[in-house]
């Protein structure tokens, strides 16, 4: 909870730093303020995320998106604020939900060729506990989630940069029974020395280093280090994409879990085949933690393609998907937790699929109509399989 | 590894609250040069009365001024913001040159795409630099110059791609999107493809904790295997 207070008080003095005539005297863009508002009712068939005894509800989500800007000539600061309301026609004891979620940009240029940038994800959110025919299953599950991280670019020459990068990520649950498993705290360092060797080609020497504290238990922390390259390429006035890859070795507090070395890898394309389609897809491998305990680690491979076409000047489609699977061998659990009961822990793998599809209609530059759905599918060895469908109604406007 | 983190996060905090801030009081000429600290080669001091401006940093403004930061790494390069923008559709006709100069005609194209982004009824060709030209005059905006453009600019309500599916291997970058609850853009919640809490099958649960979350008020029909919270 210390550490929720320091990054509040470390936002608060960032935003306190930058003088109130800076959202007078915005430099660039008109707007410094906006506030906007989206309004859906939605149609949730599975809102617990069981396998059986699915509890399907209507919801009504409310939700604020208040933005504030400044854009000066060395300095640039964007505040997001959204706070997200949901009454649940058919959920006991609680029918609401507050959710809570801040971005934070900022942006300072020192001179033509030091630049930090820095950036605060929070997001509060509530998680009630489960009840089904009267019975509560499993404790209230509300969190809070901070990321922080900051870059320092420094231009060595005007074809090569150097960058040197922290973050600091934190998830804290409410409940003891969720966070005595759960909570984290998670440390990078990262250098990046990048070489724009042709105007549409650059190539970046990558290095990383990553610690995973979970705050009540230590026999799933480790720390993971990477050295790599990346590659970013213009193919053509359509199509750009990047590429990531290199080797990750992966140490385990806990003795009996053997280190791990590894090839990661990912990747990305973006495609105008024309001036109505945009199509992105990505493909990414690597040894990442688990949310799975006792697992300390996982093999993840994911894949993920996304489309976006505008039917008419008026109305536009977007399609997304997202394939997952990750293998989890017993072998990376603690030997205190390969056993429970008499029962041997097995490997296990588990295969996400996510569709979401959504048609916006804009009546007027200020108001949106928009109609969605949403599956997600969870098949996996080692926790509860559930399916998952939303179906949404909703309107855009801003105030 | 865990103080060098933290020394190097607080370095960089007090470096940008001890960071001098220009407030301008009058509008300058040109827009700003923060893509030049950025390492894109061509680049040297911009004489103050006659800028020009490279899609480089051009790129960087509309990333900033239409509010797609959030989905740039903080360590982003050039080629992430022009990745950004062309996932929304903007893009000049012959796409990103990020070393080339800004031209009016690619101005006008672009700013044409950053209309219809922000919700504008656009009719027409957008890569014709004709038609771009006459549409934006017929509207109002302003193409003189980049900071006159950008006067037209405003945030984007609901960004279309790049935040659905955020896949990295990057620690610096991966987990961004730990998932907007019901975000509609996120395809499915993100937080539970990517990390959400779980308790574990296999994790001991005590008996006290039996009691806390099955209260004795009736008699549950479900079997007493350690509870499974629901991800964000």
């Amino acid at each position: 909870m210390n550490r929720i207070k320091f990054v509040a008080v470390v936002a608060l003095l960032l935003v306190m730093a930058v003088p109130a005539e800076v959202f007078a005297v915005s430099r660039l863009g008109s707007k410094w303020f906006q506030v906007k508002h989206r309004l859906r009712v939605e149609y949730d068939d599975n809102i617990y995320q069981t396998k059986d005894d699915e509890k399907d509800s209507s919801k009504v989500i409310n939700e604020f998106d208040i933005f504030v800007q400044a854009k000066l000539e060395q300095t640039f600061l964007s505040l997001h604020y959204r706070p997200q309301h949901v009454y649940w026609d058919d959920r006991e004891p609680d029918d609401t939900t507050w959710n809570h979620s801040v971005d934070l940009i900022f942006a300072q240029e020192f001179s033509p060729r030091v630049t930090l940038s820095l950036k605060d994800t929070l997001l509060i959110a509530e998680q009630p506990a489960q009840i089904l025919d009267g019975n509560q299953f499993g404790p209230d599950n509300d969190y809070t989630y901070n990321s922080v991280v900051g870059s320092l670019s420094i231009g060595l020459t005007p074809e090569t940069t150097l960058d040197l990068s922290g973050r600091y990520q934190l998830l804290r649950y409410d409940e003891d029974a969720i966070s005595d498993a759960n909570d984290y705290d998670i440390y990078v360092a990262g250098l990046d020395l990048r070489r724009q060797v042709l105007p549409e080609t650059s190539v970046a020497l990558q290095l990383r280093g990553e610690q995973t504290d979970y705050t009540e238990t230590d026999d799933r922390d480790s720390d993971s280090y990477q050295a790599g390259a990346a590659l970013e390429e213009a193919f053509g006035p359509d199509l750009v994409g990047k590429v990531r890859l290199g080797w990750q070795h992966k140490t385990f507090d806990d003795s009996s879990i053997d280190d791990i070395d590894s090839a990661y890898a990912d990747g990305s394309l973006t495609l105008l085949p024309s001036p109505a389609t945009r199509i992105t897809g990505g493909v990414g491998y690597d040894q990442s933690d688990t949310d799975v305990a006792p697992f300390a680690n996982q093999d993840r491979f994911r894949v993920y393609a996304s489309l976006a076409y505008d039917v008419t000047a008026r109305i536009t489609w977007y399609l997304t998907s997202e394939y997952i699977m990750h293998d989890l061998d017993a072998e990376d659990a603690p030997e205190a937790s390969r056993t429970q009961g008499g029962e041997e822990l097995e490997d296990g793998s588990e295969n996400i699929t996510q569709v979401s599809t959504r048609l916006a209609y804009k009546l007027n530059r200020s108001n949106v109509i928009e109609a969605g759905w949403q599956l997600i599918d969870l098949d996996s060895d080692v926790r509860e399989d559930y399916v998952r469908n939303r179906l949404s109604l909703g309107w855009r406007t801003e105030i | 590894m865990k103080k060098m983190g933290v020394l190097m996060l607080a370095m960089i905090l007090v470096l940008s609250v001890m960071a001098p801030i220009t407030v301008l009081a009058e509008p300058a000429e040109g827009p700003t040069q923060l893509a030049q600290a950025r390492g894109t080669p061509g680049r040297t001091a911009a004489p103050a009365r006659a800028p020009r401006v490279t899609q480089a940093e051009f790129a960087r403004i509309l990333v900033q001024l239409l509010g797609l930061g959030k989905y740039v790494p903080v360590n982003g390069t050039p080629q992430d913001d022009a990745q950004a923008l062309m996932q929304e559709g903007i893009a000049p006709a012959d796409g990103w040159m990020l070393d080339d100069t800004v031209t009016r005609g690619v101005l006008a194209v672009v700013m044409v795409k950053v209309m219809k982004a922000m919700g504008y009824e656009v009719d027409i060709d957008m890569n014709d630099t004709r038609a771009a030209m006459d549409w934006l005059n017929e509207n109002g905006i302003p193409t003189g110059t980049i900071t006159q453009s950008a006067e037209s600019v405003e945030p984007l309500g609901a960004p279309n791609a790049p935040n659905v599916f955020q896949v990295s291997t990057d620690p610096l970058v991966t987990r961004e999107l730990y998932g907007s609850v019901d975000a509609p853009e996120s395809g499915a919640d993100a937080g539970t493809a990517s990390r959400g809490p779980e308790t574990a099958g296999y994790e001991p649960v005590t008996m006290e904790e039996i009691i806390a979350v099955v209260p004795p008020v009736s008699r549950p029909e479900r079997p007493t295997t350690p509870p499974t919270p629901f991800r964000p």
